[in-house]
Parts: structure tokens; sequence; C-alpha cells
């Protein structure tokens, strides 16, 4: 598996240094929980017998879980540095793989949400441009794809990119947007989104913090 | 500033300038143009300029470049939100929020002037109690099963709990633990309606089914102030000082005489509407509401029942004919009128039937019994589509009362020389009210236009006055009863300002008697009230264009009648009752609150004529206030097994996932071709908003469009692919039970 990750990230071009073991180590789980729950969300699916609502659940935990890969990479750069003091301090590198994997799970995850959802109901696509919540999905699928597009050196170079980082910032606007989405839809839960939401501007505000410190460290040297 | 900071910032200017060219606001528009200004950016010349530029030089930039953007966003703002489905977003969350904080409480409002239902929803609760708190009782929820509780409230046994600016803090004790939830709580006031003449037209008299009182008048004002049962909805004379009212929350008649204290009653086993006098006086004709419409013949000398018509559906209105042996009934329900007869020695049986295609808002007959007239909003009796958006075309119907046929006509709206615009109308609105003169001549009291008018005699030859009296100077807003006295003496009644004005023989302005607080006290003590006093009025005032809410939606309630709302299908005027916590509405769910609605008077039906400061606010307030309809069978005995059976067949047909207890809707919008697929695709893609099942059985017919007459037919008929609730689970023991179930909420 080890080797596998490695060769693929290789071939794809990764534009990130060689990570240490343990990084190689999370992403690999990361990979296989996604697999392992999504396998789990489609059997769980089985125990419902009435099949319109079947659907409705499989396509709300296809966005649930695409919305926790997100969130968990949003979590990466502050958890970093919050162990940044402590003796398990990550490499750039690794953090950056970590959050790497993250991210291409969500907007995998997001894009498989969205297929599976907008298959189910006949006439949707005519609905996304109508509906401000299904807007707001898209709006998030469109910026998880195109982090997810640059997330690769080789698509970076070849398209000669080089404010690919700068638009990495787009995974808040993609946050937002799945909050919105999430919080408009029918099948909402006002309670669980808010604090959704209010986990978003917390990270927000604590990225915000990290690049200042970042800047002033930098001026300092 | 770093280069890529730099970049960035010129990325942000350009992207704003370049959204202020979509023809539209919205925020995949800003996404796309973000892109586009990154790729621009990322072209040799685009990097040249982000090189060579200063960072103070790069901020001006950008901010010259996203100059319009900005400009574009402010101007737009309110479209942008609209289309990205966040104008109003808080009321809906507020609302969603309210019913899935468990234990929840639905609906959420406590009115002070009839017996309710709260359904809590508490899952995992064994027993659960309300504690309303100050004087009032605390209430036993009855456990039906899956965490739904019912609570019976009637505020005349229990207590009105405390409450501040309109809201009570109720306690929910589920096991050792206590909740507390706010629920709105309203009292009501005194709102005086139709009037009742005694025979000679020396006493006139008129109920306020708030506040359970019966106020008896004459040439000089009020004379007496009686208390009454619960809920009374009519009134009768049957002797020159004794008086048969009707009751809505009650099953029992009651007869007060003047000055004593005891009224006799008659129990009629159902709760009752309006009521005639037959013309020889030994006869009371009563309309019977709720599970079995009926009309109850009542012998006044034996106060005894005589005989039980059973009817279709209830009927609004009476009025004997030339004597006792025929009767016309008005029903909303097929907007029909009917005449009932009785043969000589024989029974009374239903005889001939008048379409009209609306509902008659009011009827009433003249001395000799052989004319009726009746106001109605429009007259086509072949169930032909009228194409203007919500088509109103108020006027009065002369009705010969033996043929049962139209004589004449009358249409009402006109304009006044105060109206500029061409088209617009501002006199003859709404008619509520009609009562013969001593003359011969016909009172309308007009709820629209806020005035009294004297008509001629018909006969194909009335006309309205140029000039009629205009009760807004005397503070009479939308009047609905009119009665004159063997004296001359006008009486004209305002339940929404709760008062009566007392019109005296060459007198211009009418002497109000107030029967409720008025405006003055009502600012100082209870805003609340009075906001709720200011929308009722709104609801009432006609628009220039000559429709109200009231034209469609008769005293807050249902015409039953099917408008086309723009779109050239006929759909249900629906109640707009118990919406309370209901966001969003309209059958789309279009409207994020009710508030919002106001844009329609305005922009569709020219506006309204006088100006009133916060008027949406107040429409609002008054609407929430009203509570839900009355369920038709809340006098019968419940199966209470069945109920509970019928609930577990709800869940087991996986209905909750939309109709979430309590409120049993989940407040979402779903396409309409996901829960029928059977449907045109035109259709398939429309959106229809999860309606509350609270008092379902009073709300026929169903579905968005109205296809479903019967319950029944919902869960059977019109559920061929089993998309809306898998019904196709249940047998058909639990299919009974279910509808059991659905009319018990």
């Amino acid at each position: 598996m080890k080797s596998l990750v490695h060769r693929s990230a290789r071939a794809l071009g990764s534009n990130m240094s060689r990570p240490g073991r343990a990084a190689e180590r999370t992403v690999r789980i990361i990979w296989i929980s996604f697999a392992a729950i999504a396998t789990g969300i489609a059997l769980a699916s089985l125990r419902e017998t009435y099949a319109p609502l079947r659907h409705a659940w499989l396509a709300r935990a296809s966005g649930w879980l695409a919305a926790t890969c997100l969130w968990g990479a949003m979590c990466v750069s502050p958890l970093a540095a919050a162990l940044g003091r402590t003796r398990w301090k990550p490499s750039t590198a690794a953090s950056t793989r970590v959050r790497r994997a993250l991210g291409l799970a969500a907007a995998s995850g997001a894009f498989i949400h969205a297929c599976y959802s907008l298959a189910q109901v006949e006439g949707s696509l005519a609905l996304v441009t109508e509906l401000g919540w299904l807007r707001a999905g898209l709006f998030a699928l469109i910026c998880l794809l195109a982090l997810a597009i640059t997330s690769f050196g080789v698509v970076v170079r070849s398209l000669r990119l080089s404010g690919w980082k700068a638009l990495h910032f787009l995974v808040f606007a993609a946050g937002f947007g799945v909050c919105s989405h999430a919080l408009l839809g029918p099948f909402g839960q006002p309670l669980l989104e808010l604090a959704l939401l209010g986990s978003l501007l917390g990270l927000t505000g604590l990225r915000l913090l990290l690049m200042a410190a970042a800047t002033r460290a930098r001026k300092r040297v | 500033m770093g280069l890529s900071l730099r970049r960035q910032w010129l990325v942000l200017g350009l992207a704003a300038g370049l959204w202020s060219c979509a023809p539209e606001p919205s925020l995949l528009a800003l996404l796309g143009a973000y892109f586009a200004a990154l790729l621009l950016l990322e072209l040799p010349p685009g990097r040249r300029v982000a090189d060579a530029l200063s960072p103070a030089a790069v901020l001006l930039l950008s901010a010259a470049l996203a100059a319009p953007g900005i400009a574009y966003g402010l101007r737009a703002g309110d479209e942008l939100l609209s289309r990205e489905g966040l104008f109003g977003a808080s009321a809906r969350l507020a609302d969603r929020a309210r019913l899935q904080w468990l234990p929840a409480i639905a609906p959420g409002l406590l009115t002070g002037d009839r017996p309710q239902t709260l359904f809590v929803y508490a899952p995992g609760a064994p027993k659960l109690e309300l504690s309303l708190g100050g004087r009032a009782r605390n209430l036993a929820g009855e456990a039906l099963g899956e965490g739904v509780f019912r609570v019976e409230y009637d505020p005349r046994k229990d207590g009105m709990p405390p409450s501040a600016g309109g809201e009570a803090k109720v306690q929910v004790r589920v096991g050792q633990h206590t909740h507390e939830r706010t629920l709105r709580a309203v009292t009501p006031l005194a709102h005086p309606r139709w009037f009742c003449v005694a025979p000679d037209r020396r006493l006139a008299a008129c109920v306020s089914e708030e506040t359970d009182e019966l106020f008896w008048f004459d040439g000089s004002g009020l004379v007496r102030r009686t208390r009454t049962g619960d809920g009374p909805v009519d009134c009768a004379f049957i002797a020159a000082d004794e008086i048969a009212v009707s009751f809505n929350h009650q099953t029992r008649l009651e007869l007060h005489r003047a000055g004593d204290p005891a009224p006799r009653s008659l129990e009629l086993g159902a709760p009752q509407g309006r009521m005639a006098r037959s013309p020889s006086g030994h006869l009371l004709s009563v309309s019977l509401h709720g599970a079995h419409p009926a009309l109850a013949f009542v012998q006044l000398a034996s106060l005894s029942q005589l005989q039980r018509l059973p009817l279709s559906g209830a009927a609004d209105w009476l009025e004997f004919g030339p004597d006792d042996d025929s009767l016309v009934l008005a029903t909303r329900r097929d907007a029909t009128l009917t005449r009932v007869t009785r043969p000589p020695g024989g029974s009374y049986a239903l005889d001939r039937t008048l379409e009209l295609g609306r509902p008659a808002v009011t009827l009433a007959r003249d001395a000799s019994g052989q004319t009726l007239w009746a106001a109605t909003t429009d007259l086509h009796p072949r169930q032909t589509p009228q194409l203007g958006n919500h088509f109103v075309d108020d006027q009065l119907l002369e009705i010969d009362s033996a043929q049962l046929s139209v004589r004449s006509q009358l249409r009402t709206a006109r304009r006044s020389e105060r109206q500029t615009r061409a088209g617009d109308v501002d006199l003859g609105l709404s008619p509520s009210g009609l009562h013969q003169a001593r003359d011969l001549g016909w009172l309308v009291a007009f709820a629209g236009s806020d005035e009294l008018a004297r008509i001629g005699t018909g006969g194909g030859g009335a006309r309205l006055p140029p000039q009629s009296l205009d009760l807004e100077p005397s503070g009479l807003y939308a009047p609905h009863g009119v009665a004159e006295l063997a004296d001359g003496t006008l009486l004209v009644s305002s339940p929404v300002a709760g008062a009566v004005g007392v019109l005296a023989p060459g007198e211009t302005r009418p002497q109000v008697v107030q029967l409720a607080r008025d405006d003055a006290w009502l600012l100082s003590h209870d805003r609340a009230a009075l906001a709720r006093r200011v929308g009722e009025r709104g609801f009432y005032e006609a628009t220039r264009s000559g429709i109200a809410c009231q034209s469609c939606h008769i005293h807050a309630d249902s015409d039953d009648a099917a408008y086309n709302l723009g779109d050239r299908r006929l759909l249900p005027t629906l109640t707009v009752r118990g919406l309370l916590g209901t966001a969003p509405y309209l059958r789309d769910g279009s409207y994020p609150r009710l508030r919002d609605l106001h844009e329609v008077a305005d922009d569709r039906y020219r506006g309204y004529r006088r100006r009133q400061a916060a008027r949406e606010l107040t429409l609002e307030a008054f609407v929430e206030a009203l509570p839900r309809p009355e369920r038709p069978g809340r006098f019968e005995a419940l199966d209470r097994a069945a109920v509970q059976r019928g609930l577990r067949a709800f869940v087991q047909a996986r209905c909750p996932s939309c109709h979430t207890p309590p409120a049993f809707t989940n407040l979402s919008q779903v396409p309409m071709g996901q829960l029928f697929p059977e449907l045109p695709a035109e259709l398939g893609s429309e959106l229809v908003d999860t309606p509350s099942l609270l008092s379902v059985s009073a709300t026929a017919p169903y579905l968005s469009d109205g296809r479903a007459a019967t319950l029944r037919d919902v869960i059977e008929r019109h559920n061929g692919r089993n998309q809306h609730g898998d019904v196709k689970s249940l047998h058909q023991a639990a299919r009974r039970d279910l509808l059991t179930f659905l009319e018990s909420l």
C-alpha cells in the first residue's frame, strides 16, 4: 500500500517533499477508513426496505461523509500548529500530505454524493439552477473539484499555475457552501448545522491567526 | 506584501469587477468570475502587471477593479440573498430548530378562547407533564406511542399561563428532567359580529365567540352584557326578550332570557353554527357542524329537537322562506344555495340546489321571505375557470326563494373621486353584512371599504348610492353586522375594533360603544394585542384592485373555492389558520416569512389606499395568532386503541420522515415528481411544501392541487407508485387505523 501511494504520488507529480513514515501511515489509514465507511454506509442502507427512504439516507450519509473529510482537512493546519510545541511535531510535508488526502477524499465524496442525489430525482438537474440550497451545494462541489485538480503537481505544472496556493483558500468558501447547502436543504437539522457553521468560523479565524503569525515570523527572519 | 498575496488581491479585485457583468447576481457567477480572474492573471501580461506593481499600487488597482462589483453587490443584495435561498432563512431555521429541539411542542400557540390539543414529541419518555405556570393547572400528556404525547388543554378549566409580551414559558416534565419551552399566548379581545333583531325591533343582540359574551342593544346603546357558554357563534331572538345562542366549542344550545342568570339549554350533540327562526316563531333551525353535518329543527314551545336532516357539508347561512315549510341554506364546501322544504304533515327534505361557483359570504331574507339577498365574490355556476389572477368580483345577488334562481346581480365595487388611476376601486368592497331596513330598502356593511350603504329594494333596479357612510373616522373598521331598530337607530358592528356603532336617526356620525379595550389602552398595556388588531384591520381592508385577504380567506378560513394563481391552473384556497411556526409558506414554500406576502398586495393588486406603517408586521402578528382549524370529530368519542395502532402504522409507512412529530411536518420542500412520479414531467419538477398534518381532517381537499377529496384518496388513490409513504406495506386494518390517527390530529 505504501509503495502504491508513493508510486501514484510520483506518477501524478506530487509537489510535496517526501513525507515521513507516520504521515504515510496516516494517509493510508485515511483512505482505508474512507473506503470502509463508504462501504459501511452502502451496507447499512440495505436495512431500510423502503426504497425512497433508502435513497434519501444514502444521499445524506454520503454528503455527511464528504463534509467530515472536508472539516478534517481544514483542521489539519491548526492541529499541526498545536502539536508543533510537543514532541509529536509533524513535518510540513507530513501535514500537507494528510491535508491533501482528506481534501481529495472530501472532493470524491462530494462528487459521489452529488451524482447519486441528482440521479434519484427526475428533472433534478433543472432544480439545481433554481434552488438556493442546491446551488450552494454546486458551489461547494465546484470549489472542491478545483482544489482537487490543483492538488496534483502534474496538473499545476502543465497549466503553469503560479497562484494555485492562493486558490486553495477556496476551501473555506467551499465550507460555507456546504453549511448553506445543509442548513437550507429539506432534511436540515439546524442545531447540528449551526454548530458546523460555528466550527467553520472558528477554523477560518484560527487559520487567519496562523497566517499572521507565519508572516511575523518570516519578517523576523 | 509578498508576490502571491499581491496576485491574490488583484484576482479578488478583478473577480469582483467581472462579477458586475453577470446578468443576474449569484454566488456561482462570483465563483466563475474568480476562476476567470485567476486565469487572466496567470497569462504573461497579467503576471507582468502583478510583478511590476508596488503593494500600494496593487491595493489601489484592486479597489478600482472591485468598485463596480461592490456597487453591483450592494444594489442587488436582496436579489442575491433571495436567489441563494438566504432571504428570510433565519425564520425558517428558527422554526425548524424549535421543532427539532426535544421535547418539542406543537402547535406553538395557546389561545384563551377555546379548548385545544397540543402534541409533544419526547422519544423514549414514558410519562410527560406540562406545567403552564401561574395559576394554571398542570396538564398530563397521554402517551400515544413512538414518543408522541397528546395534551388536552381547556383555558376555561385549566387557566391561562402568565405571559409577558405575548409569550408564555411552559415547563415540560419528562421523568426527573424539566425543560422550558416558549409558546405564543394569545388572549383574544371581544369580537361582536352579526346582529339578531327582536321581532318587534326594540332590541338587537350579537355575540363574541372569543370572549363568550352576548351583548344586548336598544336605541340608547348597550343595555346588557351576558356571559354565555364556550364559543358563541350566532344568536336568534325566539321571543321579545329571549335569545337562542349557538356554540362552536360545546354541544349545548343555550336560551338566554333578559335578566335571568341561568339560561335554559338543549343538548344537540354537535357544535353548532348559524341559526334561523321560522316566520311563525315556532321553530328554530340550527346548522350542526362537526363530523356529521346536519340541520336540526328545534320546536321552541317544547324545546325539543323535531328533526335532524343530514347534509353533505355544514351550512354557513340559513334563512327561512315565506313560511315555516321552506328554508334556504348556503354551503361553503360546494358553493351552493340549497332549498329545504317540508310537505304538509311531512318532514324536511332537500329540494333543489343553486350553484353559485363561489360561496355566499352572507345571506339575508326580506320581510316576506319571497326574496333573499346573498353576497358573494363571483357568480360562475358552471365551474368555468376565471383566468384573472385571484379573480374577485364582489356582488350582491337577489334570489327568488320560491324558484331558487338569481333574479338580479348587483356588482358593488366602484370608485370614488379620491382614486386616481383608471381601474382603481375603493367603495363597495367585501360586503359582509346585509339587513332589510324598515322602509324595505337594504343596509349593507362593506368590510373591505369600511362603509355602510343603503340600497333600494332590488327588482333589477337596485343601485348603490354614489356616497355611503364612511365608518373609518369613527374607528369602526371592517364592519360585519348591521341592524335597524324600531326607532330608526342603526347598529353597526366592528369585530376588528371590538366595538358597535350606534347611529341615531338624523345623525351622521355613530356613537361608538367599545366592547373590548380601545387602541389607546392597548398601546400602553398590550402592544402585541394592538399589533394583532391592526393586522386584522389590514386583513379585511381591500386593495385598490378591490381584493382583500378576506375575499378568498373568508374570516381567515378557506372559501373552499379554486383560483387561478397565475399559471391558469385552478388551485384550492388554503386556510390561513395554524400557521405559526411553519415557515416557509405557500404551496411551494417560496415565502420564508408571512410578512413577505405583503408584496403581493403591493405589486399585483395596486396596494392599499390607507397608508399604514409596518402593515406587513401587524398582518403577520394577526395571522400567527390564529388557532389551527377545529377538528370536525372533536366531540366524537376517540377510539384510543385505534389511534395508537394508527400511529404505529404511520411510522411503519415511514410518514414521519417528512411529517415529523410534533407538528407532523419537517418544514421541507420536495420536488413533486419524487412523491408522485405519475404526474406529468412539467409538474414533477415543481416543489411542494410539506404541510403540517395537525387538523388535517378539517382542510380537505388534499394534495397541493386539491386532487384528493379525502384522506383515503391521498393514501390509496393518489399514491400509485408508493412513493408518498410506504402504504403498500400496510394491510387494510392498518390503513383504517392510519386514517383514524390522521383524523385525530
